[in-house]
């Protein structure tokens, strides 16, 4: 009878264990998981800014098949747009050296009207000066300051503006900025 | 008695398991992926960086710093053209004046800064470096150590650079040092023999004409195109004395021959003010008076006088232009 109750005592005394070790398990995987989730929305933005700004100085003018920017398009009829073997960033450099805000701008919302996902925002800077959107509405910029992760991808930009008589323009550095909009 | 010993016993046992289940979760948590993820997270970010900055010192390794010897260069050469026009006169030595004012932006000690307008080589490398520090935050310093201009064929004159840069952050530095080599067109530039000879009253710039050796021949019709288009020509040859000045020895009005590159055009009669002159008309004879007054030397080329009157040719162009078969210039005198 004696011994038998001892035994008892043992499985009890095994089942806290058990139970004890089980609730380390589940609070040591908690940990874990709940360290991972935050990674990708840390990390999306920072990839679409550098994304869009590898767009803009990887691709050329005569790679874009766009009515308003491409070649052939309306900017080219109206001799805005000279050259088809410079990048997008170039183009966009020439514009701010010529002092074409309001044309950068129009250029940057043609060429991204596609290709960046509806649930992002980005600008667009050269110099500190905001080339995209040239004006922000309230709920742009509300959205901006509500974004918890704001990394930007910069570059330098630079090229002729006309080669014959070797005027350059820049160096200037550019810088995309895009968050996920929250409202 | 012996009850309380097995109960201790087991009690002693159950802690030790306790304590190693604990042991095997810390250490796989310790192991496991946070800590990981740190430094995955942290190693991403300095090779982002890394490559960034890498990126940036291939770009000036290979198009920056050519584009901007390029771009300094034009100016330099049109800097020049127009000093001289100023003074109205040659230049001594076209590379040390050319070395001197891509570098220094000045000629002769003196400033020619609404000329070059802040175009000069270490302009172009100074201006990279308040960009570079925002947009990446690193220190660029450059040290141009030697610029030398050269031509080895006709219609291009070389700029080399020699140039050596740091480009530094807080986690790594670079040390650079590159030859950077950039050809430049001479098309379009004025030629300075016509413009200082005349004082300003005959300019011409150079157009390159595309006519060989074989094409001059066969059609003798090709000389008034020549003349009327202003154009230039290489004329190749094994002999020297078929060699004409190139594009640089212009700047210092020598009429020696280039073997690879010298280039000549026909002076135009009308636009002289003095149309009827006893010179050769090949411009390096013409502006250097090789043959001046030495009419026995010279043959009146008739054949084209319709449109361009007087026009002279010694005796070695006369072979140069075909007038020596079928037609026979007669001698000027």
């Amino acid at each position: 009878m004696k011994k038998r109750l001892m035994l008892n005592r043992k499985g009890y005394f095994f089942l806290i264990d058990s139970v004890l070790a089980f609730g380390i398990l589940v609070i040591g995987g908690f940990l874990i998981f709940s360290s991972y989730s935050n990674i990708p929305s840390k990390e999306n933005p920072a990839f679409l800014s550098e994304d869009l700004m590898n767009f803009f100085a990887g691709s050329k003018i005569a790679e874009i098949d766009n009515n308003y920017t491409g070649l052939g398009g309306e900017l080219w009829a109206e001799g805005k747009i000279t050259e088809k073997d410079i990048t997008l960033l170039q183009q966009i450099g020439i514009f701010f050296s010529n002092d074409e805000y309001d044309m950068a701008e129009k250029f940057i919302a043609n060429i991204t009207e596609n290709i960046m996902p509806n649930q992002y925002l980005f600008e667009f800077r050269m110099e500190n000066k905001l080339l995209y959107p040239r004006n922000p509405s309230k709920e742009h910029s509300d959205s901006k300051e509500k974004s918890e992760i704001l990394i930007p991808s910069k570059k330098l930009v630079h090229g002729y503006l006309d080669k014959q008589s070797g005027d350059m323009f820049g160096p200037y550095y550019a810088e995309a900025l895009v968050w996920q909009n929250t409202n | 008695m012996a009850k309380y010993k097995l109960k201790k016993n087991l009690g002693k046992k159950g802690i030790f398991m306790t304590f190693i289940a604990i042991s095997i979760i810390a250490t796989f948590m310790v192991i496991s992926v946070p800590s990981d993820i740190v430094i995955k997270t942290n190693l991403q970010s300095v090779n982002t960086r890394i490559s960034n900055i890498n990126n940036y010192v291939e770009d000036l390794e290979n198009v920056y710093l050519e584009r901007s010897l390029y771009s300094s260069s034009i100016k330099t050469i049109n800097s020049l053209i127009g000093y001289m026009e100023d003074m109205n006169e040659f230049l001594d030595s076209f590379e040390d004046s050319f070395e001197e004012v891509i570098i220094y932006g000045t000629i002769n000690g003196d400033k020619i800064e609404d000329m070059i307008g802040g175009n000069t080589f270490i302009n172009w490398t100074n201006k990279i470096k308040i960009p570079s520090e925002k947009a990446l935050n690193v220190k660029t310093d450059f040290f141009v150590e030697e610029i030398e201009v050269y031509q080895d064929s006709p219609w291009h004159i070389n700029v080399l650079a020699n140039v050596s840069f740091n480009v530094t952050s807080e986690t790594v530095s670079w040390h650079k040092n590159v030859i950077v080599i950039t050809d430049i067109s001479i098309e379009g530039f004025e030629d300075p023999y016509y413009s200082i000879n005349t004082q300003g009253k005959y300019k011409k710039r150079i157009n390159r004409s595309y006519i060989n050796n074989e094409q001059l021949h066969s059609d003798r019709n090709q000389i008034r195109e020549l003349i009327k288009h202003e154009s230039y020509l290489h004329i190749e040859s094994n002999t020297e004395k078929y060699f004409s000045p190139s594009f640089i020895m212009r700047f210092t009005n020598t009429s020696l021959g280039s073997a690879c590159c010298g280039i000549e055009s026909i002076v135009d009669p009308n636009e002289l003010i003095e149309m009827d002159q006893m010179e050769s008309y090949a411009d390096y004879l013409f502006f250097n008076h090789t043959f001046q007054d030495k009419c026995n030397k010279l043959y009146n080329i008739t054949e084209i006088q319709d449109d361009f009157p007087n026009i002279k040719f010694s005796y070695d162009h006369l072979i140069i232009y075909n007038f020596t078969r079928e037609y026979q210039p007669p001698k000027a005198c």
